[in-house]
């Protein structure tokens, strides 16, 4: 309660003194949209080509990009420069100024800053998704609607999960950068398109071990009408919650462990 | 009750061996070597409430290691630190909120807000009562000369500026103890005494018992009562300052200004004095104390030479220190057993 | 002596990168990852026909592979590192030291650079090879094309180097570079065929391609490479092109830097 307070707080400020940046502030915005624009280009160029991906029209494909952009950017905002400012807090030392405060760290760590750059990608994630869904010609009811939230939900906590357990490498390992980079900017591109597209091994692997696949993939089964699209099991377009959840448990726990390191507890 | 309880603490790190050259270093990508390095070593000692203690030493000696357990940043290898009753790494976040902390380079405010803002989410974090909060902001904003600075943002403060932030930030929830790691480190004469008054100020009007750590010795004459001389992670001295002088700086130097050479004489030499000439006029001596006082050595010369001027300098801090570091690896059981 | 003194700037760039040597194999897994995905979806768009018509003739999925594989390869090299090195040192001051060096600052840049991609050939591009060799069927290039690819490849990355450079000597005048970049980037992205061969790429586009310079660092050597383009002619015509560009981007630069430059003495004091 007295963290939601102090943040509730923290955000008008943040955002004042962001804007008086002016022209700075908004052009951060332009500059993350327009890779996406790319993106989406790309996908276009290759799409209208070939018409289909493995049975995944273009549009589809599409939406599958969206939605990994649309929940990482969620979960970048309170994630992304924070866990990045961790590595360079340990780096430098000056990681204690978290401890010596009277909150529990990671939320200190949530609240400290904030991702505005991402909810340019939010926007243009938001036209996006109707922008397919009116293309696809999905239209979902109210039933429909709240269990997709829910999926997007456990896809956020996915994705944040994966943010803090490569950001939390920065206990152990010196150029924890690295892992992060390799992990958000590769790993995840493999959701861009369907993962089915992949080998065995690969579908294994995004499903089970480093499940970006619940990302996108197996969600958006759940509205677009595809049948027998979803590998391993049927069940698995429902486990994104769970999935995310779980994930997120163990994320905090990696979190806790690289603190107790830090602290020189253990080891 | 002693407010702070340190007792055989000790501190251990693991270190990765780092080696030049390129083989070594091909080598290091599949296999690291470790070294044990104790940065704190068997260091015991209690502070009352309302003391201000220096603590200090050079780089490396274990200062921040020992200050870092203090407040739970740490967990000690061995031994016992118990800060009002808590051991701090278990209720870290129970300590956090009775103690201030400013320390290292980088500021610990919301790096992009104003000052003024930052301190108010400060309050927000501890919980400071507006009643108080206002109180505090008056005092503090007037000695610290807040107000000049208050509405730009943190990343875009000087150095003094920020460290003036940063110690109302950390004393706005009136904390029992507070540590400052070098908070006069980079400063220019103004502002350390602006800081220095700040410090004095809080310990006098709410007791606050006051650790920190200096490089700057007139931070340690102008504040400290007491001081703690640590290095290689043991106290080599625990006391008030005057018997460091007393003890360390026993020696004394006399600049004469005589209207005739001055020459040295084998009766000086007999008193213990050691001699040596600036130019034809001008000449310094050094003694020890507890030898000879200075009254006798200057009757002494006033007897022979017509005086000029004379000036008597005690030993600076500095060097005070640096004989009790000199003194130490020179023999350092001997000299453990006198001090301790 | 000049040649010693570039010898040691190189060097010094290349030793300062081995510290970070853990980065070699997350690069590497990086370029593997992107590879792979790349390859599927290729290996997804053929389906189950071994080959698609193009504007090039009929493409295999050999070849697509092989030129996913060298197109990365390529963008081990084409990386736009100068545009941030170049806006750093001139929004840190930074620059002042390297302009009491006896030698030009495109000079300076250009042999960090240089070191940048020796270590990189060494730690990034040997590993790539070898396991791209092991996990897809790279074809070979006959000698001929081979050899006009490495000239053509030369070329395309000084071509990237200038305009990079000259891009990064924006700073002087705009401070956010990095939207610059990402421009710059997404151009390359779409334009140079690293993604998709400029083959599969609708009329409208191809024209608009060939309005940039981005196809002469990737598609172009890469179709030399597969044999897509025959004749000495065609050759030529490549090579005059990328001489054509580069020269366009040395005049450029060249005029930045003066005015850069007067800048530079009104600012400082």
């Amino acid at each position: 309660m007295r963290y939601l307070k102090l943040y509730a707080r923290f955000i008008p400020i943040y955002f004042k003194s962001k804007t008086e940046h002016g022209f700075g502030f908004y052009m951060d915005f332009v500059g993350f949209a327009l890779t996406h624009i790319v993106s989406y280009t790309v996908i276009w160029a290759l799409m209208s080509r070939f018409q289909t991906i493995n049975g995944w029209n273009m549009y589809e494909v599409m939406l599958l990009y969206t939605l990994n952009m649309l929940t990482y950017a969620v979960a970048a905002v309170f994630f992304f420069f924070q866990m990045d400012a961790v590595e360079e807090d340990v780096h430098k030392g000056s990681f204690d100024s978290l401890l010596v405060k009277p909150i529990n760290p990671f939320i200190h760590m949530i609240i400290r800053s904030f991702g505005h750059f991402f909810l340019g990608d939010i926007v243009i994630a938001v036209i996006m998704l109707t922008f397919c869904f009116n293309r696809l010609d999905i239209h979902p009811g109210f039933g429909s609607l709240v269990s997709f939230v829910f999926m997007l939900l456990g896809a956020v906590l996915v994705q944040a999960s994966f943010i803090v357990i490569t950001g939390s490498m920065c206990f152990w390992i010196v150029r924890a950068r690295s892992v992060m980079n390799i992990v958000i900017f590769g790993i995840r591109g493999f959701a861009d398109y369907p993962i089915s597209i992949y080998s065995k091994f690969l579908r294994v692997i995004l499903t089970f071990i480093i499940p970006y696949g619940f990302v996108n993939f197996y969600p958006s089964h759940l509205i677009l009408n595809k049948e027998g699209g979803a590998l391993f099991a049927s069940w698995l377009p429902y486990a994104t919650p769970i999935i995310g959840l779980l994930l997120f448990f163990i994320a905090y726990r990696v979190w806790s462990a690289g603190l107790n390191r830090y602290q020189g507890t253990g080891s | 009750m002693p407010l702070i309880h340190v007792e055989n603490l000790r501190k251990e790190f693991k270190r990765q061996k780092r080696k030049d050259g390129f083989w070594p270093l091909m080598k290091s990508l599949v296999y690291r070597e470790y070294e044990q390095k104790v940065a704190v070593e068997d260091i015991s000692f209690t502070i009352d409430q309302g003391e201000i203690v220096g603590y200090i030493g050079p780089n490396g000696a274990g200062k921040s290691t020992t200050i870092k357990m203090m407040v739970g940043i740490l967990v000690p290898t061995s031994g016992d630190v118990r800060v009002n009753g808590l051991v701090p790494f278990e209720n870290r976040i129970e300590n956090a909120r009775r103690i201030g902390a400013v320390f290292g380079q980088k500021s610990q405010l919301w790096w992009d807000t104003p000052v003024i803002e930052s301190l108010r989410l400060t309050k927000y974090m501890y919980e400071i009562p507006e009643d108080r909060y206002q109180q505090n902001m008056a005092l503090f904003g007037d000695i610290l000369g807040l107000d000049e600075f208050k509405h730009v943002a943190v990343r875009s403060l000087s150095l003094g500026q920020r460290m003036r932030a940063d110690l109302c930030a950390a004393l706005l929830h009136d904390p029992e103890i507070v540590y400052l790691d070098e908070p006069t480190i980079g400063l220019d004469v103004v502002v350390k005494e602006r800081i220095r008054e700040f410090i004095r100020e809080i310990n006098r009007e709410r007791g606050t018992t006051v650790i920190l750590t200096t490089h700057d010795m007139s931070d340690i004459e102008k504040l400290c009562s007491r001081v703690m001389v640590v290095d290689h992670g043991r106290l080599m001295y625990d006391g008030n300052l005057n018997t460091l002088k007393n003890d360390y700086g026993n020696m004394e130097t006399m600049e004469l200004d005589t209207e005739e050479v001055f020459m040295m004489d084998d009766a000086l030499l007999r008193m213990g004095i050691s001699f040596s000439r600036t130019d034809d006029a001008r000449s310094q001596l050094v003694y020890d104390k507890k030898n000879i006082n200075s009254s006798a050595v200057i009757k002494w010369i006033m007897d022979r030479y017509s005086v000029r001027d004379f000036k008597v300098k005690e030993t600076e801090i500095e060097e005070i220190i640096r004989n009790l570091y000199a003194g130490f690896s020179q023999d350092e059981r001997q000299r453990q057993e006198v001090i301790v | 002596m000049r040649v010693a003194l570039y010898r040691e700037m190189t060097l010094n760039a290349f030793r300062s990168l081995l510290a970070f040597r853990a980065e070699v194999l997350l690069f590497l897994f990086g370029q593997l990852f992107r590879i792979f995905v790349q390859v599927y979806i290729w290996y997804a768009l053929f389906g189950d026909s071994g080959q698609l018509a193009s504007k090039a003739g009929s493409v295999t999925i050999q070849e697509m592979i092989t030129y996913v594989v060298i197109s990365s390869v390529i963008s081990v090299f084409a990386t736009n590192d100068v545009i941030f090195r170049v806006s750093s040192k001139v929004s840190s001051g930074e620059i002042a030291m390297d302009l009491i060096k006896p030698m030009s600052f495109r000079s300076v840049i250009f042999c960090q650079a240089f070191g940048t991609n020796l270590y990189r050939m060494l730690f990034e591009l040997i590993p790539l090879i070898i396991v791209s060799l092991l996990f897809f069927h790279v074809q070979l290039p006959s000698p001929a094309n081979g050899l006009a690819f490495l000239v053509l490849v030369i070329n395309g990355l000084i071509l990237n180097f200038l305009i990079t450079y000259t891009i990064g000597l924006i700073a002087f005048w705009y401070i956010l570079v990095w939207q610059v970049n990402t421009v710059l980037n997404g151009l390359i992205r779409l334009f140079s065929g690293a993604f998709i061969p400029i083959w599969f790429f609708s009329d409208s586009l191809v024209k608009f391609s060939y309005f940039l310079p981005f196809r002469l660092i990737y598609y172009e050597p890469i179709s030399v490479y597969l044999g897509k383009v025959t004749g000495w002619q065609e050759l030529l015509a490549i090579f005059i092109q990328q001489l054509a560009w580069m020269a366009g981007f040395l005049l450029l630069q060249k005029w930045m830097w003066s005015r850069a430059v007067t800048r530079l003495v009104v600012q400082g004091g």
